[in-house]
Order: C-alpha cells, then sequence, then structure tokens
C-alpha cells in the first residue's frame, strides 16, 4: 500500500476548514436575515462573527497555499539555453518544422528543460503548420518570457485555454495545472510583426 | 418545548444554533467537548459537531444512542463526503448535515424528530 499523498492530506484539512468557516458564516447571516429584530447585543455577535469569520477564512487559505509551496519543494534552476534547445527539440518533434533559436541569454529559468519542452510543444501542435517557428528568451524582472513565435495567426484566449487543459505533462498533470502550480502563465498575442506568438511567462530561478 | 444539546466547539455555529432554537421555543444547553456532552442531562435532541476537541462525535453519538431513552442526534460537519454522512448513520445517527447549512433546514429536521415523539 502507497503512502497516503500528503498534498491530498493538505486538500482535505483545507476543504473541511473552509466548510467549517462557511458553516459559520451562512448561519450568521441566515440568523441575522431570520431574525430582523433580535436584540442589539445578540446582532452585535453575529456581526462580529462575520468579521471574524472572514478574517480567518483569509487566514486559512494564506497557509494553505504556504503549506502547497512548502510540500512542492524547490522549483529546478535551469539555464536559459538548456530551455530553449529542449523547446527547440519539442516544437520539432511535435510539428516537423523548423525551429530558429535566439542567442540565449545568461538567465536561470524556474522550471525543468522537459517540461517547459512538453508544454510548448503541446501547443505549437495544435496550430495550423507554419514552416518555421523561432524562440527567444528574455528577463522581465523577476520572470522570464519565453517567446514561440510564427508567421501566422494567434489562437483566441478561450481556444488557448482550452488547449492548455488538454495539454498532457510529463508528471501527468495538465500543462493548466502545470502552470498554476509554477505561478506562471502563457498568452496568444500578435507578435508587432505581422505574425503571433506564445508568450511562456516563468519564475526566475534562484 | 423540549431540551436542545448543542455540541461544538465553533462559537458562530453555537451561537446561531443556540439561538435558532430557542427562537423555537426549545431549553437549550450548548457544551463545547465530548466530556461536557456526556456530562449533561439526557436532552430530547442533540445537535453534535463530528470534530470535537477532546474526541469524535461519532463515539459520543454511540454512547448516547446506548442509553435510555436515547436522544435524537442529528450531526453537523465539515466533513461532506457520503462515507462521512454514512460513518454518522452508521453510529446511530437520525440525520447528518453538511457544513455549510442552511439553518432553516436545522429546524425543520429538529422539528420532523420531535414530531415523531408526538
Amino acid at each position: 500500500m502507497s503512502a497516503p499523498d500528503p498534498r491530498d492530506a493538505l486538500l482535505r484539512a483545507l476543504v473541511e476548514r473552509v466548510r467549517g468557516r462557511l458553516g459559520s458564516l451562512r448561519a450568521a447571516v441566515e440568523t441575522l436575515d431570520a431574525f430582523p429584530d433580535m436584540p442589539a447585543e445578540a446582532r452585535a455577535q453575529f456581526q462580529a462573527v462575520l468579521r471574524d469569520e472572514t478574517a480567518a477564512l483569509a487566514d486559512d487559505l494564506a497557509s494553505a497555499e504556504a503549506d502547497h509551496r512548502r510540500l512542492a519543494g524547490p522549483r529546478p534552476a535551469s539555464a536559459a539555453a538548456d530551455v530553449l534547445a529542449a523547446v527547440a527539440d519539442a516544437v520539432t518533434a511535435a510539428t516537423g518544422a523548423l525551429v530558429a533559436v535566439g542567442t540565449p541569454p545568461a538567465l536561470v529559468v524556474g522550471a525543468a528543460p522537459f517540461d517547459v519542452g512538453a508544454l510548448l510543444g503541446a501547443l505549437a501542435a495544435r496550430l495550423p503548420p507554419p514552416p518555421a517557428f523561432w524562440l527567444s528568451c528574455e528577463s522581465t524582472g523577476a520572470l522570464v518570457g519565453l517567446d514561440l513565435g510564427w508567421a501566422g495567426r494567434a489562437p483566441a484566449a478561450d481556444r488557448l485555454a482550452a488547449w492548455l487543459r488538454a495539454a498532457p505533462m510529463p508528471d501527468g498533470s495538465d500543462a493548466a495545472s502545470w502552470l498554476a502550480a509554477h505561478d506562471a502563465a502563457v498568452v496568444a498575442e500578435p507578435d508587432g510583426a505581422g505574425g503571433a506568438r506564445l508568450r511562456l511567462l516563468l519564475a526566475a530561478g534562484a | 418545548m423540549a431540551h436542545v444539546l448543542i455540541v461544538d466547539d465553533e462559537p458562530a455555529i453555537a451561537l446561531a444554533l443556540e439561538f435558532l432554537m430557542q427562537q423555537d421555543g426549545h431549553a437549550v444547553t450548548s457544551v463545547r467537548t465530548a466530556a461536557d456532552a456526556l456530562a449533561a442531562p439526557v436532552p430530547d435532541v442533540v445537535l453534535l459537531d463530528v470534530m470535537l476537541p477532546d474526541g469524535s462525535g461519532l463515539d459520543v453519538c454511540r454512547a448516547l444512542k446506548a442509553r435510555d431513552a436515547a436522544p435524537h442526534v442529528l450531526m453537523i460537519s465539515a466533513r461532506g463526503r457520503d462515507v462521512d454522512a454514512a460513518h454518522g448513520l452508521a453510529a446511530g445517527a437520525d440525520g447528518y448535515l453538511t457544513k455549510p447549512f442552511a439553518i432553516a433546514d436545522v429546524a425543520a429536521r429538529v422539528r420532523a424528530l420531535l414530531a415523531g415523539d408526538a
């Protein structure tokens, strides 16, 4: 028998805590509504419940987020050059198209190259096949922006979101979950030069 | 008028249930622990939380139901899975409500349990 996943235990504890808080909030609101003529002292008690439980709920969520980060452990720190190479390989494998890679800057990315390649390879496979892609990377402060461009139109946001939910990742999750777990995001947008790009924003590695 | 025992360590829930039961004309005793629940005079109805600071509400339910003139027990819990409700009913509870619940639902269930005694 495998050991219980601590993330499952964390989720279950959070669900129970939030249910309890919501139970208190709902009971207080419904009691205030049901008994509009209740004595002022009782009313003040229920109003205090609303304030206190709302604050406690916010604390619970912040605590759960911190616990989740602790369980997730440190993120991998990968050289941008390795990430770009992995993405180029994955995109070529998924589409058959050539990928022109820009000169990699001396950046560290907080994600594993294979994962980033899997994500962008899966998205590239959904596009109408262009003859070539181009790939570059730049720092945007605390984040690293990784751009995969092509001559064509950017997919609509809702279509991209559906692709992300359907794209499998090496850890068994989907790309949307992987992005959330890495505090990352991907957008599709015109590149300003008649083409389009997928911009993947990742945390910079330590 | 019935005697209702409220067993919940969440002050906000206990406060709302106390007020609600008093508005329905019942005498109310409110405690926060399993030990105090078992030491209290046997009521007509118990509104019982599952997770108590000194033990399980399921154990309290079994102990109360083993008594002569056992009270009605309505369990209230933040544990919302089907299996949790099954455990509550297996312990002898007459009903199981998951937080967050409608206070009108609690009042209706208490009335229904007491009406069954009439």
